[in-house]
């Protein structure tokens, strides 16, 4: 399983890696990319299984670079990583192709209840 | 402690944010002015407008950026000591106030989000510092945070318009 984790913040991209890990799953590969113009590039270059992002990040946020991806013709598995909570803010993301969207702070039994149906159990 | 605002939840997010037990208790002190250190956090509403304020100081604000990303507590203690804030510690403790949003989000009843960070009132736009500064003492909430494994220090939560 490859995934790529898009967050401009470098502490929380390691702790997305971190909880990836407590959540039990075992992952070939995890690129990192700091905002939706990097991530765009890393999917064009080598398309992940998943795609773990940021909804607030300069350049091109979350929201954005989902549209681009889905506009480029990419299907990949995306779901959201943010501090984003509202109920606004999850229609506005599932409509635009995302599987889930787990709010800041997070547990590893918060991934496992958004990854485990779409990775399998850990 | 404000009369006005009740924020019951700092200790569960913290405590969340940080993968650690965090013990917090309310303080009749704020963290500014005047403390040139402090990290102050501007939060705005769904039209962009200002609403509310995050500070915190120096020590909490090293400490919290330490242990969300678990460097060891010395970075934190030499920030301290030093009175200068780690660049590597700011952003972590960005990450740090940019869920704190939450906090606001369950006591407005409003969605807030993070709009800026300062290290100090002197970065702020003068508007932003006139808001700040204007905010009355019922609508100030502070508490002094520890956090386990590391130090602590003081954090204020201020709301300028409700």
């Amino acid at each position: 399983m490859n995934i790529l984790i898009v967050d401009d913040s470098k502490a929380m991209r390691m702790i997305v890696r971190r909880t990836l890990r407590q959540a039990g799953y075992e992952v070939d590969s995890v690129r990192e990319a700091c905002n939706g113009v990097e991530g765009l590039s890393a999917v064009q270059e080598d398309a992940p299984d998943l795609i773990l992002c940021d909804w607030n990040m300069p350049e091109m946020s979350g929201i954005d670079f989902l549209a681009s991806l889905r506009n480029s013709g990419f299907q990949t598995k995306f779901g959201f990583i943010t501090s984003e909570s509202t109920t606004e803010m999850r229609d506005k993301a599932i409509e635009a192709g995302a599987l889930f969207l787990i709010s800041k702070p997070f547990t590893a039994d918060n991934f496992q209840e958004h990854l485990d149906p779409i990775l399998g159990s850990s | 402690m404000s009369v006005g605002l009740s924020f019951p939840n700092v200790a569960p997010l913290l405590g969340s944010v940080l993968a650690k037990q965090i013990t917090v208790k309310p303080s009749s002190a704020s963290v500014l002015p005047p403390n040139a250190t402090a990290v102050v956090a501007l939060y705005v509403d769904d039209q962009g407008s200002p609403v509310c304020f995050c500070a915190a100081d120096l020590s909490l604000a090293a400490n919290a950026g330490a242990a969300l990303a678990l460097y060891p507590p010395q970075a934190a203690t030499d920030c301290v000591r030093t009175a200068k804030l780690d660049s590597e510690l700011l952003e972590n403790f960005r990450e740090v106030l940019n869920i704190c949003a939450r906090l606001f989000d369950n006591a407005l009843g409003q969605h807030v989000s993070l709009r800026s960070v300062y290290l100090g009132l002197k970065q702020m736009p003068p508007n932003e510092v006139a808001l700040f500064t204007s905010v009355s003492p019922n609508c100030k909430s502070s508490f002094d945070v520890s956090i386990a494994g590391y130090g602590g220090g003081r954090l204020s939560l201020l709301v300028a318009a409700k």
